[in-house]
Order: structure tokens, then sequence, then C-alpha cells
């Protein structure tokens, strides 16, 4: 995944979240600086761990399209 | 008109420290235990199932979904936004080739979303994938391990 895309990425799921159009969602996103930041990446490796190590969970699976498909 | 087609909506439990989880999608049911994973009629014993060949740790399954985070290498704070009444913070995550968008609370992952491009067939087409975390510790002591899950035709 090219920084690009990821970028473009966050900027739609910025978009997803607030319901901003691109243009703003892209502007306000720069503003917070480029993706990277130790601390976000620490932040979900370190829930990741957690909810890895949690023992039971109920969870639900939802696919937009299929999932999962065979 | 595909994604009405095909979409499909599971729930059911997991243990990822167990590395099983058991989901019921209605007229379709899959489990994942011991590494090896069925799939069929809900409420079929797992002997009598249909066992996948592939192994269970793509992208469309929740135990591959959530391996992907502790490889994050990028990550952004996108948005904040509650699941389930629970405030979240979005964060916008890179993990190697695969980009996510996962919503946190001060312990857990609350949701995976995915979304990437159907190839090869048909073309321009996205799939969605959206996994969703709740009821963290609750006891599953009951669940049967033997049968694929039926939760929702028993409710």
């Amino acid at each position: 995944m090219t920084r690009d895309r990821a970028r473009k990425k966050a900027i739609r799921a910025r978009m997803a979240v607030s319901g901003e159009p691109y243009s703003v969602a892209a502007r306000k996103l720069a503003a917070t600086g480029p993706a990277g930041g130790a601390t976000a990446v620490r932040e979900i490796i370190v829930r990741a761990d957690k909810t890895h190590r949690n023992r039971r969970e109920r969870r639900r699976l939802a696919g937009g399209a299929h999932a999962p498909v065979r | 008109m595909r994604e009405e087609l095909t979409h499909r909506f599971g729930e059911g439990f997991l243990e990822p420290a167990a590395g099983r989880y058991q989901l019921d999608f209605g007229g379709y049911a899959e489990m994942c235990v011991d590494g090896r994973q069925f799939a069929g009629v809900p409420g079929a014993s797992r002997r009598t199932s249909h066992r996948q060949r592939r192994p269970p740790s793509g992208l469309h399954e929740p135990l591959g979904l959530l391996l992907l985070l502790p490889g994050t290498t990028d990550a952004q704070h996108v948005g904040d936004e509650a699941v389930r009444g629970t405030p979240c913070r979005v964060v916008a995550v890179r993990a190697g080739p695969t980009g996510l968008t996962v919503w946190v609370d001060d312990q857990h992952i609350r949701r995976i979303w995915l979304e990437e491009h159907a190839s090869p067939w048909p073309a321009g087409a996205l799939r969605t994938v959206t996994l969703e975390l709740w009821d963290f510790g609750v006891p599953v002591d009951s669940l049967d391990w033997s049968r694929l899950p039926s939760f929702r035709a028993d409710s």
C-alpha cells in the first residue's frame, strides 16, 4: 500500500466518521500531521494485544458485500 | 447489485486466545477450532459439516483481521465515534499492504472495517468487511464446539 493510497484511505475514513466532504477531511487530516505517529501505532498494537488475550468475546461479523467469501 | 446479492451478516462468539470462533449467518454457519475451519448448515455436527481447505487466517474472517493489527506500521487518528454506546477513537491503520479503519476504546479493539477491490471479477467492485466486538469476557462455557452454531434459529 503506497503512502498516497494510505492517505486517501485515511481521508475516506474521516469522511465516513465526520460526514465532511473530501476536501475538508483532507485539509483537517493534513493539519493533524502525517500518519505513522508512534503514539497512534502503539495505541493500536496495545489494544490489539489486549483484545487478543481476552479469552472470551462476543462478536459480530457483517459484510458490506460478503463476508466471508468462499 | 452484487453487494446487495451477496450481503451477509453473522453473529457469534470469538475466543482469540484459544484461536477459535463460531459464527451463525442464518442459513449458513461457520466455525474455527483447533486450526481447522468448518462450514455448513447451522446446528450440523462438525463431523458432517464441510471442512474448509483454506487456513482460517484470511482477511475475511475474524482471527485473520485481528492478527493484522500487531503488524501496524502507520496509524492516524481520523475522528471519534461511539460503538454500541462506547466512545471510541477512529484510526486509519496501515498494516503492511492492507489499509483498515479501526475503532478503539480505552482497552479494546471495538470495530475493524476493511474495504478492498474484489478482484479479479467483477471489475471495480468493492468488498467491505466489518468486524465488531462487544461483551468482552462473557461466560461461554456452555458453547458447544462439536456443532456449528445456530444462535439465530434458536432465538
